[in-house]
């Protein structure tokens, strides 16, 4: 170890001193040469093994290793101008680093891995491209301290580019932070933190700070740091790509959403063409209005015009011509760290509501099974559908819910829930007090219950709460009587029901278990429907039917019956007194229209339709005048078929206004019909209220065939359910053969097959004419058309008593399952006997006697089943 | 004509300073002193202790070398030195000017001894 006196200290630094200008001078780091010579005197001290280092010896070894002289250096830094400051030595403290790096990084993994802001109050990195310009800005930082920190500009011009983006970024988001900072502060000094929002600025201010210091650099002083503005433009460049979905998107919506008709059309064009489809529907799930983006844009843009979530859905349909649901949800961004639950949370404003609503992550349809007895010579089908629904979400119970299609005229007359494994049947009241207690006891409650009320003609919805999380499952039963649909005298089919729209999801490998039964004849162009011998010398077809078959003409099935049965009876049991139902099969010629109405909607789904529906229209003979209005933006009146081919679907068109114009069309010349072709429409965009007017207010009302070319919601269709001028045209082969058929039947040359049910008094009168004796399903289709006869007669009590009396889900009428008998009782509600439900395969009259006789001998014998409360 | 000669040679030596540290940092990494001790000397360059360091110092803040600081058992910290691939390259290209320096040079030596 050696020894400095003072003296050699005091003479060393004035040493340093005296040179430190002419190190400056020489483009030198000063501080570094003086370390560097203070250690080169260490090691000549240690050498010459000096214990005591005086005065004399600093001066003798300074001597010897001479003086330092200005090199030889650029000529900038050698002759610096006289204008220019004096270059000084920059240091980059940890403050800097601090402020620079540390709090945006710790800002940045927070928030990317919490979600925290984005949950809280909006989504400042939506995609991975914010994220990179987010992280950018204390990589850059990083690298530009450390430069400073180890006096190194070596890569000057390239980090002053990298900083002046960096700053264009931090002013973006200190921008965007600005609303935040005033709660932050008062954090801080209330509680002790909430320095986050304040990241974005003080990177901000360490960015320029750390600039000024590269600027001043050693060396670097009479040149400019490059890359400042144009670093800034960069990044706002980057940001605008990055942003500009979202703006676009926030513009067209802004105009979407304007009361100017023109205005809106120009928003849905411009949706339609540049528009963030992924935006659109995070809007339809509005539980994400807060976490949209970083919408700096929205404030500026769209300021408190923000579309709802129901014209957010509207918007969708028309832009996309799809309906919101029909696709997957979209991901909660927000779902990170300590938030990732929130990934399968979606907030689900419908819960116990009329309308089926967005889909629900983690509800799954787990299973699918249809039963279906065919009487063909009686001329009705009885379905039973056993749906059980899977929560595979973690905390949150679920409310499954879906509109279905039936079998068309059909009906649901049984419902049943399982509960504890045991079956429970539903009661079967008016709609709003099954309603009311389904709400009361799911919603409320939240126990066990199943509900089921009408959606439209053939539709229902069904909705079932709660499908336990975890994994939990519910099931449920639903019983569907119709009528066959006859295409000839010798010929029926049945169209198993069908999901037009759901809020759980259906796994893309996904297929229905079917049986099917009949007496003889029983076909299917289901591939996998096998045909196998069945009970009491019958037929049945049984295998499984994709998803996507049912609905569709592959999933129909045929069954011949005997051209001569025309008539079926069967024997009232519920009204009190003898009465008997008589069911008569009759054909029905239509009369040849003078004038024909197409309307065909213009929207995308049926661009896939088009050149089957243009070459379907030349089948018309010349005769029949013909007119074609197309459902677009605007309703199109074509004068010729060839025009018709050069229109471009497109989006999601309302119908109704080409409707009410074909209608108007119709009435103001006799022998008119209307023909509607169309997909779904799953969103109501202007109100019906004209059309039904128009309708009702006209003595004689042309006839509209509704086609739809695809299994679908379609609320125009559902609103129009009183309408019987509406008839809806079974799709049995391609659009192209099923129009050829219609318009085959629509001139009288073919026959359509009708029923006509009636109330005899008499047994003999019922068995007239070599009926056939029916089963109670054919008591429940005539109680089902003279439920709707009350309801036209505004006899709505009578229809509700006849609905409950036949347990039937009708306009007027629901069925609910609640879980207990104290929750019935509470209700004022009658769940039905377990022996009056129809079942699969429907027991005759007599053999029904005797099963419930055996039961009723079984169940004495036995202690009651007390069911759970 | 002394003065004169004295102000040349160092003018020359001021050229050559850079290359002369680049060529004995390229064989391997040196710390300060020993490095310092090796010019030192070479003859004819005239270096002293106080010159090198800011060489040094201005070569690295050009990225032409790098340091690291490494502890040493024999006394303070050693700073070593070493090439950058700029480096390299500049002393790739000093030597290759060099060379056609001296050829231009010797070429002309040679015909001022014929004439």
């Amino acid at each position: 170890m050696n020894q400095w006196t003072s003296a050699a200290k005091q003479e060393l630094e004035n040493y340093f001193t005296r040179v430190r200008p002419t190190l400056h001078a020489s483009g030198a780091d000063a501080d570094e040469v003086i370390e560097d010579l203070r250690r080169h005197l260490d090691a000549e001290v240690a050498s010459a093994k000096l214990s005591i280092v005086t005065e004399e010896d600093v001066r003798r070894l300074l001597a010897r290793i001479g003086a330092p002289q200005p090199t030889v250096a650029e000529p900038a830094a050698a002759a610096p101008k006289e204008s220019a400051p004096e270059p000084t030595p920059q240091t980059a403290g940890y403050f800097l680093l601090m402020i620079a790096v540390f709090i945006p990084l710790v800002t940045l993994i927070v928030e990317f891995t919490s979600g925290m802001c984005a949950e809280t109050f909006y989504d400042p990195m939506p995609t991975i491209w914010h994220v990179l310009l987010v992280a950018l800005v204390p990589v850059v930082n990083c690298f530009v301290w450390a430069a400073i920190f180890r006096n190194n500009a070596r890569h000057r011009t390239l980090f002053g580019w990298a900083n002046g983006t960096a700053t264009g970024v931090a002013i973006f988001y200190s921008v965007l932070f600005v609303p935040l900072m005033l709660p932050g502060l008062i954090a801080i000094i209330f509680f002790g933190m909430g320095l986050l929002p304040l990241s974005p600025a003080l990177s901000l201010i360490g960015t320029l700070m750390l600039r000024s210091k590269l600027r001043r650099m050693s060396g670097s002083v009479t040149a400019g740091l490059p890359g400042f503005w144009r670093g800034i433009a960069l990044a706002w460049l980057m940001l605008l790509a990055v942003e500009t979905p979202t703006i676009v998107t926030r513009l067209a919506l802004k105009k979407a959403i304007n009361d100017e008709p023109e205005q809106q059309l120009t928003g849905i064009r411009w949706l339609r063409f540049i528009g963030s489809e992924e935006k659109l529907l995070r809007d339809c799930y509005g539980y994400t209005a807060r976490s949209q983006n970083s919408d700096l844009w929205s404030w500026l843009i769209a300021g408190s015009a923000r579309p709802s979530v129901e014209q957010s859905r509207t918007i969708y349909f028309r832009v996309t011509g799809r309906a919101f649901n029909s696709v997957p949800a979209p991901g909660v961004r927000t779902g990170r760290g300590n938030w990732r639950e929130l990934d399968e949370w979606t907030w689900d404003d419908d819960q116990g509501g009329e309308a089926v609503g967005g889909r629900l992550k983690g509800l799954f349809l787990e299973s699918s099974r249809l039963d279906t007895t065919i009487n063909a010579d009686a001329a009705w089908s009885y379905t039973e559908w056993t749906m059980e629904f899977r929560n595979d979400s973690s905390r949150q119970a679920r409310e499954a819910r879906a509109q279905i299609l039936l079998p068309p005229g059909g009906v649901v007359s049984r419902l049943t829930l399982w509960v504890n494994g045991e079956e429970r049947e539903a009661a079967f009241a008016g709609r709003a007090q099954t309603r009311e207690a389904y709400q009361k006891v799911a919603i409320q409650q939240r126990r066990d219950p199943v509900l089921v009320t009408t959606s439209g003609p053939d539709r229902v919805q069904m909705q079932c709460f709660p499908v336990p999380a975890g994994g939990g499952t519910i099931k449920i039963r639903m019983g569907i009587t119709a009528p066959l649909n006859l295409t000839s005298e010798s010929n029926g089919i049945v169209r198993l029901p069908v999901v037009l729209e759901r809020n759980f999801t259906v796994r893309k490998v996904f297929a229905h278990t079917v049986w099917a039964q009949a007496m003889e004849g029983l076909e299917s162009d289901c591939a996998t429907l096998k045909l196998e011998p069945s009970n009491h010398g019958q037929v049945a077809l049984r295998g499984m039917m994709e998803d996507r078959e049912l609905g569709t003409p592959r999933g129909l099935l045929r069954v011949k019956r005997n051209p001569a049965r025309r008539f079926a009876w069967t024997k009232d049991t519920r009204n009190p007194g003898e009465h008997f139902v008589r069911q008569e099969v009759f054909s029905q010629t239509a009369t040849s229209p003078t004038n024909v109405i197409f309307v065909v909607d213009g929207s995308a789904d049926m661009a896939a339709f088009w050149e089957q529906i243009s070459h379907s229209l030349t089948n018309l003979p010349p005769t029949v005048k013909q007119t074609f209005l197309v459902a677009s933006d605007r309703v199109l009146t074509l004068t010729n078929i060839p025009q018709l081919q050069f229109y471009r679907p497109v989006g999601g068109q309302d119908n109704l206004p080409a409707l009410l114009e074909a209608w108007n069309l119709a009435v103001r010349t006799p022998g008119s019909v209307i023909i509607w072709i169309h997909g779904g429409q799953p969103m109501k965009v202007t109100s019906e209220a004209a059309f039904i007017q128009a309708v009702e207010r006209i003595p004689v009302r042309p006839t509209i065939y509704e086609v739809q070319t695809a299994p679908g919601p379609d609320r125009i269709v559902e609103r129009l359910e009183n309408i019987r001028s509406l008839q809806p045209v079974l799709r049995e082969g391609t659009l192209a053969q099923d129009l050829k058929k219609l318009f085959a039947t629509m001139q009288g040359e073919a026959s359509s097959w009708k029923f006509r049910r009636s109330v005899v008094e008499t047994e003999f009168a019922a068995q007239a004419d070599g009926a056939i004796e029916g089963t109670l399903h054919i008591a429940r289709l005539w109680a089902n058309d003279s439920i709707r006869g009350y309801k036209s007669a505004k006899k709505v009590d009578e229809a509700i008593k006849q609905a409950a009396l036949f347990q039937l889900v009708t306009p007027v009428s629901g069925a609910v399952v609640l879980e207990t008998k104290e929750q019935f009782a509470q209700n004022g509600l009658q769940p039905v006997d377990a022996q009056t439900v129809p079942s699969v395969p429907e027991p005759g009259v007599g053999a029904l006697v005797v099963v419930g006789l055996l039961l009723m001998r079984v169940m004495r014998s036995r202690k009651p089943n007390q069911i759970t409360t | 004509m002394s003065d004169y000669f004295d102000n040349w040679t160092s003018q020359a030596r001021k050229g050559l300073l850079d290359m002369c540290i680049l060529r004995v940092l390229v064989e391997r990494e040196y710390y300060g002193y020993e490095l310092v001790k090796t010019l030192v000397d070479v003859p004819g360059l005239g270096l002293t202790e106080g010159t090198l360091y800011p060489l040094l110092s201005r070569l690295r803040v050009q990225g032409l070398v790098t340091t690291r600081l490494e502890e040493s058992s024999e006394g303070p910290a050693r700073k070593y030195y070493s090439l950058t691939r700029d480096g390299k390259k500049a002393l790739e290209m000093m030597e290759e000017y060099m060379d056609t320096l001296n050829a231009g040079s010797r070429s002309l030596r040679k015909k001022g001894d014929r004439s």
